[in-house]
């Protein structure tokens, strides 16, 4: 009994000592770098240090290195098997100033498409050694590889620190990836978005960068593209990607074109139902094979936020009109000149009316037609015209007038009747008579 | 061991593993890699302690002593014979016949067959033997020979080196096993009780955790690759192909210390050591039999052969062990009632 309890005593002890060693263990020390990895600018995929003094790595690929520099030419991450070529990997070490006290072991590891190591290579940086590049190649002649994706894998005391993807290519493919790349920058690419297409005279409508999610509703795309150098002619492949708010791709969407003339459109459109899409903020990039030539960015909004700009009702309190008969208006002041509301008709004479707008509603700020309807004796309109006004201001005056010589008009009372959109806003009449005989 | 095994078929880490400079991309990776390097140690000193323990079993039921010897002579040349017409085909999936090198089975039973020369000796000259064994083993290591020469490749890696022709060079293993047989006068013989057993134990084997830490601090003598820090991957990673100082010592203390784990938990849950004793009792069975069905399953007919992860391989192992511990309970069974010579060898 006493051997049993002691048993159990000893026995979790050391399970609290073994445990919390191997907690130490991985909690101090055990793995010196984060997950998961960041993909810097230039793909390569980096598992940063825990603590941002410790060395880090960054790999270039390269078909040369330059005798006279000894910088990487030719960089890229797509290579064409040859006689005789060879991919160069360059990785620059950050922060080796922090560890020239100290012996370091790299190693680099470079596997082929199926994952398997190929090239392993270790290299031993010493204490007095203050490189801070490391370099590897091997050849990609054709008898030693294949076309496929390969990795080199950079690890620092048998942690991986860095990897990098490299595509191995026969030469036609590499050439057309070349091409590709040429052709892409000579496009100008241009992104504008729309609710809508018209079909037949490709005239967008609604355009804008702001849309509201709705069922059976659409965003479309429409790129305008222009070549900086006609010569291309050839069949080519664009890729619409349009990326979500989490700043991942819904929707791919391969376009070929041939195009003839210099400048040519392609689109393409997006469902934007409530059931499909959430609010936020949505990019369109437009790809040549691998190559980005535009990209633009679009909002949507859920509906029930969207401020209606419904335009305010107009309604006679909303705009006052007075209307004021003269003979003339004066040149000068603007101001009417003999004032009255009964005018002789004679040769060469003109009735004027100047109609003083005031705005009684702040909220209306709309363009309006208003329409001068000068009506007879007979209640028939004699002439009618028709002003485009912006009522930002609160006073507005537009005048209008017509002729009253005797072949044109008869005595009688005739009426000037003002629409503003077609609502009566104002109504005054004047009196015509004989021109009396001298 | 059945764990490492499935990793080196379901994991598809193994496609660029080199387990003589092995890479790790994360913890997880690490530590599945890791859990395995525990086995030969505690194999060849397992191996060590039966040894020492068959030995003076047999003397003490009245054998003569080259009668013990020359069971244990027989069972190692037994274990020769396995690692080069079973073993080595076993991890192909018997699709080729590979007698042309050894490994760790055959290691096992070239070190039996050294042990039995001085399993009659005290416990302190095999302690002495051991240790100078140990010591003077990162010296030999220093030999250069070309291992394109056949008989050179073949006398340094099957005692000294690692290599080609053999990963498990008997020299340092057989020191571990003699080891074992130094561990096994304490736990048979010298310590009469459990609770001596279980203290001297702990005790011999956190002093060599920590001798062995010492060692590697030092980063000289006794280590073979550098490392960065205590507690990253490489301070743990010294070579074991072949075994450095540091990792003869570091796993000579986890075993030591391991046997008194398992002592107390059969005190304490003696049903856990009735599940390993399923094992316990047909490890030779165990280790041919699922190396077999793996070669064949996953390697020959390329069931997941390298395309998994962690989880992957988790799965698999846990597959291994319902298909395997059934079967090592039959056999033991039939081991125990059998008197034909090759099943009681296996």
């Amino acid at each position: 009994m006493m051997l049993r309890s002691l048993s159990l005593k000893i026995f979790m002890t050391f399970i609290t000592a073994l445990t919390s060693v191997i907690l130490f263990l991985f909690n101090s020390g055990c793995s010196t770098r984060n997950q998961p990895p960041v993909i810097t600018e230039d793909s390569t995929i980096v598992y940063l240090p825990k603590n941002p003094d410790e060395i880090s790595a960054e790999i270039t690929f390269c078909r040369r290195i330059s005798k006279k520099t000894g910088e990487p030419t030719d960089k890229g991450t797509i290579f064409s098997i040859k006689d005789d070529a060879k991919v160069f990997a360059v990785i620059y070490l950050k922060n080796r100033n922090n560890y020239f006290n100290k012996d370091l072991m790299f190693h680099i590891d470079w596997t082929d498409p199926e994952g398997n190591s190929f090239y392993k290579k270790r290299i031993d940086l010493l204490r007095n050694d203050s490189s801070s590049t490391v370099i590897s190649s091997i050849s990609i002649s054709p008898d030693k590889r294949k076309t496929g994706s390969y990795y080199l894998r950079f690890y620092l005391f048998r942690e991986l620190i860095a990897e990098k993807k490299f595509l191995l290519t026969n030469e036609q493919v590499d050439n057309d990836l070349t091409n590709s790349k040429k052709t892409a920058e000579k496009l100008n690419a241009k992104i504008t978005f729309c609710r809508k297409i018209n079909s037949k005279t490709g005239k967008l409508i609604d355009a804008g960068k702001i849309f509201t999610l709705k069922d059976k509703g659409s965003v479309y795309a429409s790129v305008s593209l222009t070549n900086k150098d006609t010569s291309i002619s050839q069949p080519l492949t664009f890729i619409a990607d349009w990326i979500g708010p989490d700043d991942s791709s819904f929707y791919r969407k391969k376009i070929n074109i041939t195009p003839e003339t210099a400048s040519f459109t392609i689109s393409g459109s997006i469902s934007v139902s409530p059931a499909k899409r959430l609010p936020g903020n949505y990019k369109l990039r437009i790809f040549l094979g691998d190559n980005l030539i535009a990209e633009e960015g679009f909002k949507l909004v859920k509906q029930e936020k969207v401020e209606k700009i419904i335009p305010p009702k107009l309604n006679k309190e909303s705009v006052s009109a007075q209307i004021v008969f003269c003979k003339k208006i004066s040149k000068k002041t603007g101001e009417p000149v003999s004032v009255d509301s009964v005018f002789e008709i004679k040769d060469k004479a003109k009735v004027f009316a100047v109609i003083s707008l005031e705005k009684r509603d702040t909220t209306v700020n709309n363009n309006f037609k208003l329409t001068a309807d000068w009506v007879g004796p007979n209640d028939s309109s004699v002439y009618k015209k028709r002003i485009d006004i912006n009522l930002t201001d609160k006073n507005t005056t537009v005048t209008s007038s017509i002729s009253v010589t005797p072949e044109k008009r008869k005595p009688g009372i005739y009426f000037l009747r003002v629409y503003l959109s077609k609502l009566l806003i104002a109504e005054r009449k004047f009196e015509l008579i004989s021109q009396k005989k001298k | 061991m059945l764990l490492g095994h499935s990793s080196y078929f379901f994991n598809s880490i193994w496609l660029h593993l080199d387990p003589a400079d092995p890479l790790l991309p994360n913890w997880e990776q690490f530590l599945l890699r890791y859990i395995g390097y525990i086995c030969a140690p505690g194999f060849l000193m397992m191996n060590g302690a039966m040894v020492w323990w068959t030995y003076h079993s047999r003397i003490s039921k009245g054998s003569t002593d080259w009668e013990a010897r020359w069971h244990l002579i027989q069972r190692g040349l037994f274990l020769v014979l396995v690692q080069v017409s079973w073993v080595n085909s076993s991890w192909g999936g018997f699709s080729e016949f590979k007698p042309g090198h050894l490994g760790i089975i055959a290691c096992i039973g070239l070190s039996m067959i050294i042990l039995t020369l001085i399993v009659r000796m005290s416990w302190q000259i095999r302690l002495g033997i051991a240790l100078a064994i140990f010591s003077v083993h990162p010296l030999l290591l220093k030999i250069t020979y070309n291992p394109d020469i056949m008989w050179q490749q073949i006398l340094m890696q099957t005692f000294i080196d690692s290599g080609d022709f053999n990963k498990y060079p008997v020299l340092p293993w057989f020191a571990l096993a003699t080891m074992g047989s130094v561990m096994a006068t304490g736990w048979f013989e010298l310590w009469k009780d459990n609770k001596k057993r279980i203290l001297y134990g702990l005790s011999i084997g956190l002093i060599s955790v920590l001798i062995s830490v010492l060692i590697r601090m030092g980063n000289g003598y006794g280590n073979i690759f550098p490392f960065s820090d205590f507690g990253s991957y490489s301070f743990f990673l010294d070579q074991k192909y072949p075994p450095s100082l540091y990792h003869n010592l570091w796993f000579f203390g986890w075993v030591a210390a391991g046997v008194s784990v398992v002592i107390v938990l059969n005190n304490v849950i003696p049903k856990i050591i009735k599940v390993l004793g399923i094992v316990g009792r047909v490890p030779l069975f165990f280790y041919c039999v699922h190396l077999a069905i793996l070669g064949i399953f996953s390697k020959r007919i390329d069931l997941f052969y390298r395309k998994g992860e962690i989880t992957e391989t988790l799965i698999g192992f846990a597959i291994m062990l319902v298909i395997m511990l059934p079967l090592a309970k039959w056999f033991g069974g039939v081991k125990q009632r059998s008197r034909n010579y090759i099943i009681k060898m296996i």
